[in-house]
């Protein structure tokens, strides 16, 4: 028996005790069915997106979603395996947490050990497995941006491209924001929600190509404000924060679709990619960059938060950064503005937004 | 005594070359780097293999500076790359035609090639890059329960 059969073996005996439910949603027109034994982890998919499903004929992904708090396998093999893995890591896992006598070819297979989260993609059979440790609450950035390692490596192989970017955009165009934590792409993307931009994400998009032009897809709902700072800059946003008891140090986390239905948008063409710089000045313009720049900007920053992340995914961004026309976003502290000039970016054209 | 022939380090190396600037990442180290003018142009060379010499003979139909001066600069260079694990030395060479650095240009200002090294997503990149190890190892084994279960399994 392989590890994907064991696996699935070890959700249907969890299933079966502790009961099963499940909910199937649409990312960028891909049916994707999450199954959860017992129902500790069903609000998971509150942070991912709902989009309509595709006219055309796509194939799905199956997520088992459940925990090792209430009983061990029963096969004994996979027992040992768990035990052995989870408590030696170091002698099991790879630098970025890779299951190295297990992946193989089109099985990806990879553990998180700070919330102790085993993942598994088998890209043959369109399975996924999301098993956890133990029953222990998992921490924000996890709920924010659930299955990301697991969702990686499937859209991966669809062709569609995880990129560490927040976007906004229109039905006929976007921009992607990419940068480092703290560069300001969330606060540029919380800034266009009550504007003629609409929001595509925060902090995670996928990126598919097609005929050499490149399309945005919408992944997670949420967004993140670092501290107090930025809180004040959004007065609007106070009473939505959904983890007020945070500890000290962790970012305010939002679940946008709750409280800003009509602001979504799923997906559009990308025109450009944007690399917001905090400037301390009151306006807020765009300044043409190289490729280079926003190839820095976009693969180290996706590719760290993507422990699967390999030549693929580094090629594609660079072709990604190399087709499309790349800006610095000085970011002034008159936040009204900067939508405006993402707008006249996107209808006018950079001379016109760099003039204004 | 021989040259030592130098290659770039693959697969754990992944870069691309843009015309102003050479972006480089190693995946098992967590680090990513900048690279520009001759120092771009020495690291695509050292993806066919090369040795100091070679380098600085390929080089200096490019640059405005004579082989030797050249080959004086690529020492720390080459030392710089070894530091960042980005090169490793060639055990068996491969055979390959003259080492040629693509286009034409010629008499370009010679700049003592460097790598600027980037280590802030190191801690996102890799599991636990640094740790403590205390007496017992590292990770500990957590604890069982009456029935050897360790918690989670």
């Amino acid at each position: 028996m392989d590890f994907a059969s064991l696996l699935n073996k070890y959700f249907d005996e969890a299933a079966e005790e502790q009961g099963f439910t499940s909910e199937r949603i649409n990312l960028a027109g891909y049916p994707i069915e999450f199954c959860f034994a017992g129902d500790r982890w069903k609000d998971l998919t509150r942070a991912l997106i709902h989009g309509p499903a595709s006219l055309a004929a796509k194939p799905g992904l199956r997520v088992m979603v459940w925990d090792g708090d209430q009983r061990p396998p029963r096969n004994h093999v996979l027992k040992a395996y768990l035990f052995a893995m989870t408590n030696w890591l170091f002698d099991y896992v790879g630098p970025r947490g890779q299951l190295l006598d297990i992946q193989t070819p089109g099985f990806e297979a990879l553990y998180v050990p700070g919330p102790g989260i085993l993942y598994a993609v088998d890209l043959k059979s369109n399975i996924a497995f999301c098993w956890k440790r133990d029953s222990s609450p998992l921490p924000y950035w996890e709920v924010v941006s659930p299955f990301r390692p697991l969702l990686h490596c499937w859209f991966r192989a669809q062709g569609l491209q995880f990129v560490h970017a927040a976007a906004v955009g229109t039905p006929d165009g976007g921009l992607l924001l990419t940068g480092k934590g703290g560069s300001g792409k969330s606060s540029t993307a919380l800034s266009c929600l009550n504007s003629s931009l609409q929001y595509l994400g925060d902090d995670f998009c996928m990126v598919e190509q097609q005929d050499g032009a490149y399309s945005a897809f919408g992944l997670y709902a949420t967004a993140k404000l670092e501290g107090p700072e930025d809180l004040a800059r959004f007065p609007f946003m106070a009473q939505k924060v959904w983890n007020a008891d945070r500890e000290p140090g962790h970012k305010a986390a939002f679940f946008l679709q709750d409280h800003f239905p009509e602001s979504f948008i799923d997906h559009f063409p990308l025109k450009g990619i944007l690399l917001p710089v905090v400037t301390g000045q009151r306006d807020t313009y765009v300044a043409a960059c190289s490729g280079s720049r926003a190839f820095s900007a976009l693969a180290p920053s996706t590719m760290s938060h993507l422990p699967a992340s390999a030549a693929d995914d580094f090629r594609f961004l660079s072709e990604l950064s190399r087709a499309l026309p790349a800006y610095e976003l000085r970011l002034g502290t008159d936040i009204a503005q900067i939508p405006l000039v993402l707008n006249d970016l996107l209808s006018l054209g950079r001379e016109a937004a760099a003039t204004k | 005594m021989e040259e030592l022939c130098f290659r770039v380090n693959t697969p754990e190396v992944l870069y691309e070359n843009f015309d102003d600037e050479l972006v480089a990442i190693h995946l098992e180290t967590g680090t990513y780097h900048s690279l520009f003018g001759a120092a771009a142009d020495a690291f695509v060379l050292l993806a066919e293999e090369a040795t100091v010499p070679e380098l600085a003979e390929a080089l200096s139909r490019k640059y405005a500076a004579g082989a030797e001066q050249i080959s004086a600069a690529l020492v720390d260079f080459i030392a710089q790359l070894q530091k960042e694990h980005l090169i490793a030395v060639v055990e068996t060479r491969k055979a390959r035609g003259p080492l040629q650095i693509p286009g034409t240009e010629t008499g370009v200002p010679f700049v003592p090639p460097s790598v600027a090294a980037y280590h802030e997503l190191q801690g996102l990149f890799l599991l636990d890059p640094i740790h403590e190890v205390g007496e017992q190892g590292w990770p500990q084994m957590r604890e069982a329960d009456e029935n050897g279960k360790p918690e989670g399994v």
